[in-house]
């Protein structure tokens, strides 16, 4: 039995808070590699495909998640601060191939709180710059969960700037 | 539903007042001056919140001129319940992939030294 995500909607923010049954170095170590990001990052029908990451503050990591009918979704995350192994903080956006960022963006602090010898607390905290940002993204994380595609999410972006 | 409806949806049932207003109307409707007084809140105080409430579509109110009842509206709950599942799905997904990745790594005894590149 998977342990118990809670989902909250506060505002401007959108905060995941999970346990994780391992130890919280090995939990940290599954954010900072490409390696380990391509194992579980990738929603099931949107693996992740294309992936870089230079693992500091002032570091990138883009990537790429290719959708069940060969859409591409592009995103970028800049990292402002790390602290091996307990905090890792990165303003992200959706992003094209060349790294020219689509809005909205947020900075997503994730923790990594010891719980015991294979007992981690996650919790990923994303701060919008305004409601409707936030919910766009609630919006968008339901049409890639289903994988609708993307040009039809470009048009929904289009429309809603 | 678009997204500013999502955000009124969202913004409605942030605030702790409102949440207790609907499940108060969850047991049963009521009017303003019932609403208000459990709440020890003045009336245009409570019609500020139940106009919000309305606006969210969370809440709809009788049509009589002076009693005016507040009835819970079940559709605009499963509305607001229903895209955040969906975005919990996906993070429930993801989630469900770290575990089985970190359960294979504490089997094998650490993370893989492989390099990173695309």
């Amino acid at each position: 039995m998977a342990n118990r995500l809670s989902v909250e909607v506060a505002d401007k923010t959108l905060r995941l808070v999970r346990e994780v049954d391992a130890p919280r170095e090995l939990v940290f170590q599954a954010y900072a590699s490409c390696d380990a990001i391509k194992q579980w990052f990738g929603p099931q029908p949107w693996p992740v495909t294309h992936c870089e990451m230079d693992f500091r503050a002032g570091g990138q990591w883009h990537f790429k998640m290719t959708g069940p009918n060969g859409e591409e979704g592009w995103s970028l995350a800049r990292y402002e601060e790390i602290q091996a192994p307990e905090r890792i903080v990165y303003v992200d956006s959706f992003s094209d191939a060349d790294r020219n960022i689509v809005p909205p963006e947020s900075r997503v602090t994730v923790e990594f709180v010891d719980r015991g010898p294979k007992k981690t607390l996650l919790r990923m905290e994303s701060v919008y710059a305004s409601n409707d940002a936030r919910d766009q993204v609630i919006a968008m994380g339901v049409e890639e969960g289903i994988g609708i595609s993307l040009d039809q999410l470009d048009a929904y972006l289009a429309q809603r700037q | 539903m678009p997204v500013d409806e999502l955000s009124t949806l969202f913004g409605a049932l942030a605030d702790p007042t409102r949440r207790a207003i609907l499940a108060r109307l969850a047991s049963g409707e009521a009017s303003v001056t019932e609403l208000a007084d459990p709440f020890d809140m003045s009336l245009p105080a409570i019609s500020k919140h139940l106009k919000v409430l309305e606006r969210a579509g969370l809440i709809e109110r009788g049509r009589h001129a002076q009693y005016r009842p507040c009835r819970i509206r079940p559709e605009g709950l499963r509305t607001a319940s229903d895209w955040l599942d969906d975005y919990r799905q996906l993070w429930e997904d993801r989630f469900s992939r770290l575990d089985d990745y970190l359960k294979t790594l504490q089997e094998q005894g650490g993370p893989s030294e492989e390099k990173d590149n695309g």
